[in-house]
């Protein structure tokens, strides 16, 4: 490269140093340009400043717990099933319970109906509101409409029993999870 | 390096100081361990007499006695009442036993027309009734148990729950604590009045919480007896070198701890079954007793008594126990046989007693599950919660019904649904009442029923 060459480049980058590093004009407001005031009393001016409000909530309501549902008593009163196929259903569906909760519900039908229906810790529903497996008083009834009998053996264990086709407790052809 | 300024380095000197004071400290414990047992030995000389003797037997109904058909009350108002509630269930009261009360205030009682036993005792005041007891940690109300707060047990209405609740009165979970308050009462008072050589908990209903301590374990017998291995019976010198062998492989030292513990125990219970059988060999055959399943088992308990000074008991808590009482079916017929059962049993019981002039010095008392349900399912009850119990012997303030009798009254005060009472004594109030006359100090039964102190009384008064 020739020194004319070089020379040439040189003023070049020279002149466009110099108009690239031309900032464009402020113009600075007065109070930036007061220079009567001190920086104390800024920073009291700007503490000043109304603080802003935090921003306005909408009110929402409780998170509802999610309740998660299961067919639990899928194949009861299957007619084409033997009868004490129910009794395994439900046993089947205790089984469970004692798995997910550690322990079995402990009350009257209608109680332990109550916690199949999602009134448990955990919201999980086993049956729904209209179950046709649910009588009028919200009680488990077998394939005969008769409410079941829970015997609470122990908060591990309930024995099951149908009343049968006679539909009265405690008689020759009743169903139970012992059979 | 910089040191830790907690650390302190054991040298020569610190090293004797801390092996002097560890000494000391070492001497003074046996020193007391030495001291203490000179002075049981020395209490139990002092105390050989045969008149310091008191026992206690648990007689467990297992199942859930319908109580509310065991204490009937008969006044006009209160039996129309129970007849409404009780429906099919109902007994007549014209065969309802009266009992001679000295504290109901004029309210008549009645009870089962299968207890005349009972009544006679009840009459001759050594039967006293407590009236709707229960487990309950603290005194509740309707809105307690409602509100399921922590005076109200957990798991109510279960079998299994509830007779490990009725046997232990523990509040937290009783498959972790695994004592009852037989065992813990005995733990208390073992060493001072008994030979250490057997155990002064002994059962012939086989494995029951309540006789479970920290220390003790119950020695199971049944009602013939207690048994032992069966390669140990014959008497032919091929069957003698058999059990001698048996008996020196567990006399053998083990290094695997399995392997001793069961050699251990296994010596053990063959060493008290020689024992105790030996006790009772020439004990009466006490005919008085009935020979049903929980005769057989008091006749057993009559005949350990008897035998105290051969076992070298001073104290002794018994368990026996009888099924059946689950009655969800058909009831009236089948609680009838169960009451007569038990009735005869304690009937007979008294009697053995009597005739070894250890009437005052047992103490015999009921528990159960719970009560029943006071309405009827149909033809028989359900499971219910408070109920009542009777307790017999020499030393009862008997032929008085203790506690507060609940108000029958659908929907009353103590009726959580279908009337299942809520109780109005405690488990821990009826087992401290008893566990006083057994010898335990007012110090001593928070350890034993660790609810005691939430309630008004530990003593309801039953006990001499």
């Amino acid at each position: 490269m020739t020194k004319p060459k070089i020379l040439t480049i040189l003023a070049l980058l020279t002149i466009g140093v110099y108009i690239g590093s031309r900032s464009p004009k402020s113009y600075p407001d007065s109070e930036h340009t007061s220079s009567s005031k001190s920086s104390t009393d800024k920073i009291s001016e700007i503490k000043a400043i109304p603080k802003p409000l935090p921003p306005k909530m909408t009110p929402v309501s409780p998170p509802q717990a999610t309740t998660v549902t299961r067919n639990g008593l899928a194949g009861h009163s299957d007619p084409q099933a033997n009868p004490q196929q129910d009794i395994l259903v439900i046993k089947h569906l205790f089984s469970e319970i004692r798995t997910v909760f550690r322990e079995l519900p402990i009350g009257e039908n209608q109680q332990i109906a109550a916690f199949l229906l999602g009134e448990n810790s955990r919201h999980i529903a086993y049956i729904q509101k209209n179950s046709p497996h649910l009588n009028d008083d919200g009680e488990i009834i077998d394939r005969w409409g008769t409410p079941y009998f829970f015997h609470a053996m122990s908060r591990h264990q309930i024995d099951i029993r149908s009343a049968g086709p006679d539909r009265i407790l405690w008689s020759q052809d009743d169903l139970t999870s012992h059979q | 390096m910089n040191q830790d300024p907690n650390f302190n380095p054991i040298n020569r000197r610190r090293f004797l100081k801390l092996s002097a004071c560890a000494a000391v400290g070492t001497t003074s414990l046996f020193d007391t361990l030495l001291n203490l047992r000179q002075l049981n030995a020395a209490s139990a000389g002092v105390l050989g007499s045969n008149e310091d003797y008191k026992a206690l037997v648990c007689i467990f109904l297992y199942g859930g006695n319908d109580s509310n058909n065991t204490l009937i009350p008969t006044n006009t108002a209160d039996y129309s009442l129970y007849a409404a509630g009780r429906e099919q269930l109902t007994l007549p009261k014209s065969e309802l036993l009266a009992l001679a009360s000295l504290n109901t205030q004029g309210r008549p009682f009645g009870i089962h027309p299968s207890l005349t036993g009972c009544r006679d005792l009840f009459d001759s005041g050594d039967l006293a009734f407590v009236a709707n007891v229960g487990t309950l940690f603290a005194p509740a109300s309707l809105s307690d148990f409602r509100n399921k707060t922590s005076a109200i047990p957990s798991h109510l209405f279960s079998h299994s729950d509830q007779q490990v609740l009725w046997q232990t009165s523990v509040k937290e979970d009783p498959a972790a604590v695994r004592t009852g308050w037989g065992g813990r009462a005995a733990d208390l008072i073992h060493s001072i009045h008994n030979d250490q050589s057997t155990s002064m908990l002994v059962s012939i209903a086989g494995a029951n919480f309540f006789q479970v301590g920290e220390n003790l374990l119950p020695f199971h017998m049944d009602a013939a007896g207690a048994r032992s291995y069966e390669i140990l019976n014959g008497s032919d010198q091929y069957a003698t070198t058999r059990a001698e062998s048996f008996r020196q492989l567990l006399e053998r030292d083990y290094a695997h701890k399995m392997e001793q513990t069961f050699a251990d125990i296994s010596l053990s219970s063959i060493k008290n079954a020689d024992t105790f059988n030996a006790a009772i060999g020439d004990a009466s055959s006490f005919d008085m007793l009935p020979n049903t399943g929980l005769g057989d088992q008091l006749r057993m308990v009559a005949k350990l008594i008897q035998s105290r000074e051969a076992l070298g008991q001073r104290r002794q808590i018994f368990f026996v126990a009888t099924g059946g009482y689950d009655t969800h079916g058909p009831q009236l017929n089948q609680h009838a046989g169960l009451l007569s059962e038990l009735d005869g049993a304690i009937k007979g019981f008294h009697g053995a007693l009597d005739s070894i002039n250890a009437l005052d010095k047992v103490t015999s008392f009921t528990a159960s599950d719970f009560g029943r349900t006071f309405d009827s399912n149909g033809r028989g009850s359900d499971h219910g919660w408070g109920g009542h119990h009777m307790v017999m012997g020499g030393a009862v303030n008997g032929q008085r019904i203790y506690g507060q009798f609940p108000n029958i009254t659908p929907g009353s005060e103590h009726d959580t649904g279908r009337g299942r009472w809520l109780p109005t004594t405690s488990v821990d109030q009826y087992g401290a009442t008893i566990a006083r006359w057994f010898g335990l100090s007012e110090s001593e039964l928070p350890s034993v029923f660790p609810n005691i102190g939430n309630f008004a009384t530990s003593n309801l008064g039953f006990m001499a």
